[in-house]
């Protein structure tokens, strides 16, 4: 400790402590948080590390801020430089004392956050093991891992030149927030670094911006530490850099100024000292105004080309920027003794401060809109409101149909745009009158202005109009510098007495607020306290809640009869595996499928025709129990049995009646991965009705019969569910829109009774795929982008909601395909078999299958179903086989599966890039690597189907999925005694 | 003997503004030396291009007979600084500083520090934060005067401090030239600077306006009192240098250098004027009359240099 090295990395390391141990604290209970509230199920703990390495990042930009341009602000660096030692030792140390400390961060804090996420664990009574997911990165985490520290690093460079080159902490930021902003939205824009001619551009490029930012530190060092500057090719831009933001100019020669001046002491309205008050502000306002209007283009730029939110981000800036230019210049110069000495009152100060800077942040707001406006002219109309933007900050003030229309924003927005405007501005002037120090004061500012605006969501989420909450709020803010105007004109020694004023006065007025403002509205049940009477009724009347007549009449054994199918088959969520080898298919016992047959028919029994009840609530989940899987092997298997009996019209009906139920499980999935595995199942209950019609026991009437079915079953396989309304109806319910309060059990209970953060996100992710599912390609990508972002915050469950919400919105927002493929199988593959029962009729009535499908009756009857859904053409058929072998191959299952086809076979498919292979294997494919051939043994009176869009994941005239799993004896012993009854 | 201060057609300007405009200096060891003169006269500029904290655009500067320019880290460690308002680590205590600060420097650092503190009655376990500014100019001149530098620069270093600490802190001054250091000292307190400065610089807008030994100043300058019997009457010339000439109606007063009593006398009586009026002025007279000299001409017309001899040496 006795060299300048080590005595300047003590004096960093002691000027820095707080503030590290400050974050290190503030990491540490957000880990403890974490690891208290979420399951291990929720994989806490990825999360927990990123945060608290997140946090460490904070540490390192702000430690580097301090360096150089803290020192500044303290005015210690004079008595720093006059220190006898040399520009690299001071570099080095300051340097060394960021890294080590950063780099002591992060061990600390990670060893912190194993051991908390460890004990929460183990009084939990959960694995500790269970959520670490450790392993090695894959090369692509790798290559992620290696930009991300290349972009840190340009980034922390460039922190480090700022903090060198400006004077000022809020100067450094500024300059660390607009390299920031720039490089993310470089990095987030698809040109040119994506097209890239070198193969991973951004880390060339974060590594030169480095090594460039890295150079010039070490050039302007000298200068800093003489207290000159070097940077003589910028002194330009530095002059015209400080001047608006900085400094202040005593007195102006210029033309504007002096016209300013003029006219300003010219204006009869005004007295002398509050023409000279507004003057000293109008100097300071107006390059500020200018420079805003400059840094507007670019942000509208970047709005419009690569969807970053700049306008939105700029504009917050600017409202907290104006709130703390209205005392930054008395922080610093402590003016304010200066006016009370010349017998200027607290009140003309203030209003010439408000009258200036109000006056600038309205207009810059209206210059924002306008600006975005008219970027934004050629495309939707509500893409250029503030509305869109606030939405884009999860504030859900808007929804799609009222920036539709033109009145309706205006009544609902415009008053809580101005609420948010002058909630920051408030909070600003509060700060910059209180605090001191200019960048503390901006700190401040910045986290009470996150806290407004979440406050705002929140209060607008929970149907209660600004007035009783927000506008009060502001008034005192507003207010609180007037109270306290001894203070800051009479510039009163700071104590604990002020400051715990100070705390008193802000506390009060927003910790009271609410409480108060819920007993007022209970006392007083008045209509006037809700926000949702300031909807236009126009709206409300125009939403169709859902419907709530589809309540079962026995609504206890309809459950019941799912619980006890879901018990018998033991259902897990379903994972279609088709790896598994045909071979390993397992029956069920004749006990449990006789159970299971008894519940289905309960099941078919009370659906009806019409399918008006909805799955007991506990499968109404995403992710919930598919019920597609047990339901289809079920009666499939039942439908083998009655085959073997020689019963092949119940055989039939009971395959009709697996493809019934899946279309109503179909209607009711909460969740894409549950809707697909009802297409599946679908198509595969087609191919064992190919292979039963084609049996030459199974009558013409049955047939017909059966073609009557199909028919009606087609009708189901629909696309629209319930669940999308389901959850959009949640919106209005939560603002009281004509909501009847019983269908308040038809909402999610896990909606119900989750706190009000999550409700605004996840409901923002419902506006957003509401925005998706009604907008153009435009607003496409950046609505599912909104809406993805939104997703990644939502608690888990209802992400489930919101991910089966989104992709049913993206499928009929016409982004992918028009109909979603597995969807489309499916009914492609029941037209299929309308088609071959219609040439199985055909064949009964002429001894052969026509030489067209135009010959059968489906010409007559039902000419679409002889077109398939994916190309727009008839199904090609072949009634004598294509004439020679021919195989067919998975793409993707491991290993692969090649079947060989007799060319006798007939044959009917649905166009695709997957036909029939009429010329070897595919190029892709080794042959090395398929196994042996699999014949499909020739059946001249079956037609065999095969779907050329779809890869072969369901071979013909073969059924596998999950076999019955063992029961445990007790489930065993209950389904024995179940069968018995 | 060598100057320990040498500046050689100094001039410096920031943008328009001209800082220093042709200054000649030359300080030799043991002295005090007050630079005096308005606000905005240079005298900041001066210091800091003697510690290598500013560039001149012409001329050259010496301590100690290195070039500040090139020699910055050497003249930082021989030489003591002590600026106005000084600013301090905050959240240091008295004693901490002064270990800090003993890392730059050789043996023996704190220990001097510690008795300085002593015999300024400070505490050490006391916070920088919870000191008057008064303590805080006392740490600072201790922290600066620890190493016993050759040189000592005091920047205004008495501002904001109460009558008895700035006698003190002066008269320390005179104890440290004693030992056959120099002290440069920066200060508008003129009557307190003139008890214990040896030379006297006077700079008014960057140009040096007066160089020289404060008693020569004093004992060469005369204040001379005339009235005449109207307005309208011619007054007498002035044999000797006059610095400053202020008219007061018919009444007029000159402060005149190397002043012939005598022939004035006798001018006077050959013209039929009143007998003159001699006064010897204080420095803070001869300061006064000279900067209201100087701005009187120089709203007229433009100065063309030093009204006095500014040649160095004494």
């Amino acid at each position: 400790m006795h060299t300048p090295f080590l005595r300047l990395v003590w004096k960093e390391y002691r000027s820095q402590r707080n503030l590290w141990l400050a974050l290190f604290a503030f990491a540490m209970c957000l880990a403890l948080w974490m690891s208290t509230f979420l399951n291990v199920i929720d994989r806490p703990f990825p999360a927990m590390i990123v945060l608290s390495a997140g946090i460490g990042l904070i540490c390192a930009t702000c430690s580097l801020l301090y360096l150089f341009a803290g020192e500044e602000d303290n005015g210690t660096a004079p008595w720093l430089r006059n220190l006898p030692m040399k520009t690299s030792t001071l570099l080095l140390a300051k340097l060394t004392t960021t890294v080590l400390a950063t780099l002591l961060y992060m061990v600390v804090s990670g060893i912190s956050v194993c051991v908390i996420y460890g004990v929460a664990c183990l009084i939990k009574g959960e694995s500790v093991f269970e959520g670490l997911q450790l392993r090695w990165l894959n090369s692509d985490e790798a290559a992620g891992l290696m930009k991300l520290a290349a972009t840190t690093t340009a980034f922390l460079s460039l922190t480090l030149f700022w903090s060198l080159y400006c004077r000022k902490v809020i100067a450094a930021i500024c300059g660390c927030g607009v390299s920031l902003v720039v490089f993310a939205a470089l990095y987030g824009s698809r040109s040119p670094f994506h097209r890239g001619a070198i193969s991973e551009p951004i880390v060339w490029w974060s590594m030169t911006l480095s090594l460039l930012a890295v150079g010039l530190s070490i050039y302007i060092l000298p200068g800093w530490h003489r207290g000159i500057r070097r940077l003589d090719a910028v002194s330009l831009f530095q002059r015209f850099q400080h001047r608006p933001s900085v400094r202040i100019r005593e007195s102006g020669t210029g033309f504007l100024a002096t016209r300013l001046q003029t006219w300003a002491m010219r204006s009869p309205v005004s007295s002398r000292t509050f023409r000279v008050l507004l003057w000293q502000q109008l100097r300071s306002a107006i390059p500020f105004a200018f420079v805003c209007l400059l840094l507007l283009i670019p942000a509208v730029w970047m709005r419009y080309t690569n969807f970053f939110p700049a306008p939105l981000s700029l504009l917050s800036l600017i409202v907290l920027e104006c709130g703390l230019r209205t005392f930054r210049n008395d922080q610093r110069n402590r003016s304010g003794l200066f006016w009370a000495h010349r017998g200027v009152s607290s009140t003309t100060v203030l209003l010439t401060r408000h009258a200036v800077w109000l006056t600038v942040l309205f207009s810059l707001a209206a210059a924002f809109v306008l600006a975005d406006g008219l970027m934004g002219r050629q495309s939707a109309r509500d893409q250029a409101s503030l509305a869109e933007m606030l939405n884009e900050i999860n504030i859900l003030f808007s929804r799609l149909e009222w920036g539709e229309n033109g009145s309706t924003p205006i009544v609902f927005l415009l008053p809580t745009v101005f609420a948010w405007l002058l909630g920051g501005y408030a909070i600003g002037h509060l700060s910059s009158v209180w605090i001191r120090k200019a960048f503390v004061s901006a700190f401040v500012a910045i986290f009470a202005y996150v806290g407004y605006t979440i406050f705002l969501g929140y209060v607008y989420l929970s149907d209660v109009p600004g007035w009783l909450t927000a506008w009060p709020l502001i008034v005192s803010l507003l207010l609180l510098p007037v109270i306290t105007r001894r203070y800051w004109m009479d510039h009163q020694t700071e104590s604990w007495k002020y400051d715990f004023r100070h705390i008193l006065l802000v506390a009060v007025p927003v910790f009271c607020m609410w409480p108060m403002y819920n007993v007022g509205r209970l006392v007083l049940p008045l209509e006037l306290f809700r926000l949702s009477n300031e909807i236009p009724p126009e709206l409300v009347s125009g939403v169709e809640t859902h419907a709530n007549e589809r309540l079962p009449r026995n609504v206890a054994a309809w459950n019941s009869s799912w619980e006890s199918l879901a018990r018998i088959t033991n259902a897990v969520p379903v994972e279609l595996n088709a790896a598994k080898s045909p071979s390993a298919i397992t029956t069920r016992s004749s006990q449990h499928q006789k159970a299971a047959i008894l519940e289905v028919d309960k099941i078919r029994e009370t659906l009806g025709e019409d399918m008006a009840f909805r799955l007991p609530e506990q499968y109404q989940k995403p992710w919930s129990v598919s019920f597609a899987e047990p339901v289809t092997t079920v009666l499939i298997q039942e439908a083998r049995r009655l085959r073997d009996a020689g019963d092949f019209g119940e055989a039939i009906q009971r395959l009709a009646q697996a493809k019934y139920i899946l279309c109503y499980l179909r209607s009711e999935a909460s969740d894409a991965g549950l809707e697909q595995a009802t297409n599946i199942w679908q198509r595969v209950v087609d191919q064992h009705l190919h292979e039963l019609v084609s049996d030459d026991a199974v009558t013409a009437e049955n047939l017909r019969n059966m073609q009557a079915q199909l028919v009606a079953i087609a009708y189901r396989l629909r696309l629209d569910t319930p669940m999308r309304e389901y959850l959009r109806a949640a919106w209005f319910e939560l603002h009281g829109a004509n909501v009847d309060p019983e269908n308040l059990a038809e909402l999610p209970r896990t909606f119900k009774s989750m706190s009000w953060v999550e409700r605004m996100r996840f409901l923002s992710v419902i506006n957003a795929a509401s925005a998706i599912e009604n907008g153009d390609d435009y607003r496409h990508a950046r609505l599912e982008r909104l809406a993805r972002r939104a997703m990644a915050t939502v608690d888990n469950e209802m992400r489930r909601y919101g991910d089966s919400v989104t992709d049913w919105a993206q499928y009929s927002s016409g982004k992918y395909s028009f109909v979603p493929g597995d969807w489309s199988a499916a009914i492609d593959s029941t037209r299929a078999t309308q088609l071959i029962v219609a040439l199985q009729i055909y064949r009964r009535k002429n001894g052969q299958f026509p030489a067209t499908l135009f010959e059968t009756e489906m010409r007559e009857n039902n000419e679409y179903v002889l077109i398939d859904l994916r190309s727009g053409g008839t199904f090609p058929y072949s009634g004598d086989g294509l004439g020679m072998d021919f195989r067919l191959y998975s793409f993707r299952l491991s290993p692969p599966i090649a079947i060989q086809v007799d060319g006798r076979q007939p044959i009917l498919w649905k166009n695709g890039i997957r036909g029939p292979n009429l010329h070897g294997p595919h190029d892709d494919e080794d042959d090395d690597e398929i196994p042996d051939d699999n014949d499909l043994p020739l059946n001249p009176k079956r037609v065999l189907y095969i779907d050329g869009a779809r890869e072969m994941v369901i071979p013909p005239d073969r059924l596998w999925g999950d076999p019955v799993k063992e029961l445990d004896s007790e489930t065993a012993d209950v389904l024995h005694r179940d069968v018995a009854e | 003997m060598k100057p320990v201060i040498q500046l050689s057609h100094v001039t410096k300007r920031f943008g328009k503004t001209v800082a220093l405009e042709n200054v000649s200096l030359s300080v030799p060891p043991g002295v005090v030396c007050a630079v005096l003169g308005a606000n905005g006269a240079g005298k900041s500029t001066a210091i800091r291009l003697l510690l290598g904290l500013e560039h001149a655009d012409m001329g050259t500067t010496e301590v100690l007979g290195m070039n500040s320019r090139t020699h910055t880290l050497e003249i930082r460690g021989r030489v003591g600084y002590v600026a106005d308002q000084p600013p301090l680590y905050d959240w240091m205590t008295a004693d901490e500083i002064g270990w800090f600060a003993a890392g730059f420097y050789p043996s023996g650092y704190q220990q001097e520090y510690l008795r300085l503190l002593q015999k300024f009655d400070l505490q050490s376990h006391q916070k920088i934060s919870a000191l008057s500014k008064g303590m805080r100019a006392k740490v600072a001149l201790s922290l600066a005067m620890a190493h016993r530098p050759e040189l000592l620069i005091l920047d205004e270093p008495t501002s904001g401090l109460d009558p008895l600490v700035r006698r003190e802190f002066l008269e320390s001054m005179i104890d440290v030239s004693a030992e056959g250091r120099t002290v440069l000292l920066s200060s508008h307190q003129v009557s307190e600077v003139e008890r214990v400065a040896d030379m006297v610089a006077i700079l008014l807008n960057g140009k040096l306006l007066c160089v020289e030994s404060l008693e020569n100043l004093k004992r060469t300058t005369t204040e001379v009192v005339l009235s005449l019997p109207d307005a309208t009457t011619a007054s007498p010339a002035i044999p000797g240098t006059s610095l400053a000439h202020v008219k007061f109606g018919h009444e007029h007063v000159w402060m005149v250098k190397e002043l012939d009593s005598n022939r004035l006398l006798e001018s006077c009586r050959s013209a039929g004027l009143p007998e003159p009026q001699f006064r010897k002025p204080n420095l803070e007279d001869i300061l006064l009359a000279m900067l209201r000299e100087y701005r009187r001409d120089s709203m007229f017309t433009a100065a063309d240099g030093p009204l006095i001899d500014t040649s160095p040496g004494l």
